[in-house]
């Protein structure tokens, strides 16, 4: 889609002043009862998009993103526009600098239409923000369209946007991407600069794109990633073309097919979905290989003690202005407080460990596939689930199957591959070694070349 | 055993209403309890992930 639409301005069909008058117009009339929005950039989009057709005309091209809308979450700073974290803590706050991120995509020449809703400081995942309003799912407005970085899935659902920027500390890109019926990429940590992102968790904190195709994903995150000297995690490792080429083969890959925890207690639309794109990767020529893979309850256990303790220094001063915080994000920034230090040290001991257990399959496998979220997007307001047992709370269910991956910093790519029989998206999760987004980049395109994904989100 | 949350949230300074308490005893009990049995497991001479990067050899 990228693609067609960069050439559409290259070839005069299109202009980008155009195409970012339609998207503010969109956006006007739909984010009303969307709120994917916080802030919506109309003046400053409207001269980027300006200067982006004069470029153009001119013969300076940028690439792919020259000239067309994207938007980020609230937790990127940006100059001159207000950047709240979707905290009411935050309302007025005005960064004079870009996050690195941001500057990576106004220098490929994107059109920033404005600044996604989130849950609350990042910290949740329903985006049913209590100071920016409840963000909604573009495919059912009664359900949450997951988060942290919902508003960003949402923009890219409901068409607003070719791209948007999410970030995923638990499951926050990978999560609303599964809910909302588009691909999310959370890189490998250190791939993508974090400076000028307002953390949740140093060492477990990612930022990546949102988007409607794999490829479209593959172009956002060609924008950003890559070394940046100011952020003291960013990896040195050098990047590459992460577009798949067009008719990518996947054959003779060594998939890994987990026999445990992640095929355990799905939505049974989720598991026929999921099974259904294994069998056509099969189909493909992959060589389907079941693993067994360590203990996943372990890793979220230890993933959960770590967030709640650096999220709590992080957040613990905002503590004093209390009632202006929501009562879940305050209720969890208490308990990070009460997190021991050693327990803490202990935690980070024991992701080493698992780091080393995990990579052990990667001797057998070239990759991972898994579902996303064990359920479809959950009607809002709703806070247990029933999964073929006992109750689970919706927030353990839904970073169920994403929040050990954070503990091991691996590139996972979530992308759609089928609708429930009540029409939600059905997510598919491809899990590699670190900083093998290429493979599995690669491993989405040929999958949705073959067919695997959703129809166009239904008309709002 | 469950740890007093509500003492060490005091030595704290952190003045928590019942509703709140309902929300955070609950969830820091059942972490605990996981976490515990996992922290007992931990052998020497294994370093904490502080500059954690996301594969052993990268720089």
């Amino acid at each position: 889609m990228i693609q067609q639409t960069a050439d559409d301005l290259r070839s005069r069909r299109q202009t980008s002043l155009g195409l970012t008058t339609t998207t503010l117009s969109r956006i006007a009339q739909l984010d009303v009862s969307l709120h994917a929005f916080i802030t919506v950039t109309v003046e400053s989009a409207l001269v980027c998009a300006q200067q982006a057709d004069a470029e153009l005309a001119a013969g300076h091209d940028r690439g792919p993103l020259h000239g067309l809308p994207i938007s980020v979450k609230d937790l990127l700073d940006t100059r001159g526009v207000p950047t709240t974290g979707g905290s009411a803590l935050y309302r007025g706050r005005v960064p004079e600098t870009n996050a690195t991120v941001v500057d990576r995509l106004e220098a490929a020449g994107s059109v920033l239409v404005g600044k996604n809703n989130l849950h609350e400081l990042a910290y949740g995942v329903t985006s049913a923000n209590p100071h920016f309003g409840a963000v909604t799912n573009p495919w059912n407005r009664k359900c949450t369209p997951g988060g942290s970085s919902g508003g960003s899935a949402a923009a890219v659902a409901a068409g607003l946007v070719c791209g948007a920027i999410g970030t995923d500390t638990g499951g926050s890109i990978r999560i609303p991407a599964s809910f909302c019926g588009v691909v999310g990429l959370k890189p490998t940590y250190g791939r993508v600069s974090r400076h000028g992102v307002l953390p949740l968790a140093y060492t477990l904190d990612h930022v990546g794109p949102l988007a409607a195709t794999v490829r479209d994903a593959a172009v956002v995150f060609n924008a950003i990633a890559g070394h940046d000297p100011a952020d003291p995690t960013s990896s040195r490792r050098p990047v590459v073309d992460f577009v798949p080429v067009e008719g990518c083969s996947i054959r003779g890959l060594r998939v890994g097919f987990p026999e445990n925890f992640f095929f355990e207690r799905l939505d049974p639309d989720v598991d026929v979905a999921v099974r259904g794109a294994l069998a056509r990767a099969q189909s493909l020529g992959v060589q389907l290989t079941p693993v067994r893979v360590p203990d996943m309850e372990a890793f979220n256990v230890v993933a959960r003690v770590i967030q709640l303790a650096e999220a709590a220094d992080v957040l613990g001063p905002l503590l004093e202005r209390g009632t202006e915080l929501g009562d879940d994000v305050r209720s969890l920034i208490v308990q990070g407080r009460l997190v021991a230090a050693a327990d803490y040290v202990a935690a980070q001991r024991l992701r080493r460990g698992y780091q080393r257990e995990f990579a052990q399959l990667w001797k057998d496998v070239d990759c991972l596939a898994a579902p996303t979220t064990p359920l479809t997007a959950p009607e809002i307001g709703h806070t247990t689930v029933s999964l073929g047992g006992p109750d689970e709370d919706v927030r353990l269910a839904a970073t169920r199957l994403v929040r050990g991956i954070n503990l091991l910093g691996l590139p996972a790519l979530s992308l759609p591959c089928g609708l429930s029989r009540s029409g939600l998206p059905i997510g598919l999760q491809i899990i590699g070694p670190a900083f093998e987004e290429a493979s599995v980049l690669n491993v989405g395109a040929a999958l949705e070349d073959a067919g695997v994904g959703v129809p166009p989100c239904p008309a709002l | 055993m469950t740890k007093n949350w509500r003492a060490m949230a005091q030595a704290q300074g952190l003045d928590l209403s019942a509703d709140e308490w309902e929300r955070v005893a609950p969830a820091l009990d059942a972490l605990d309890q996981a976490f515990r049995p996992l922290a007992g497991q931990i052998t020497a001479g294994v370093e904490p992930a502080f500059q954690f990067c996301a594969e052993e050899d990268a720089e």
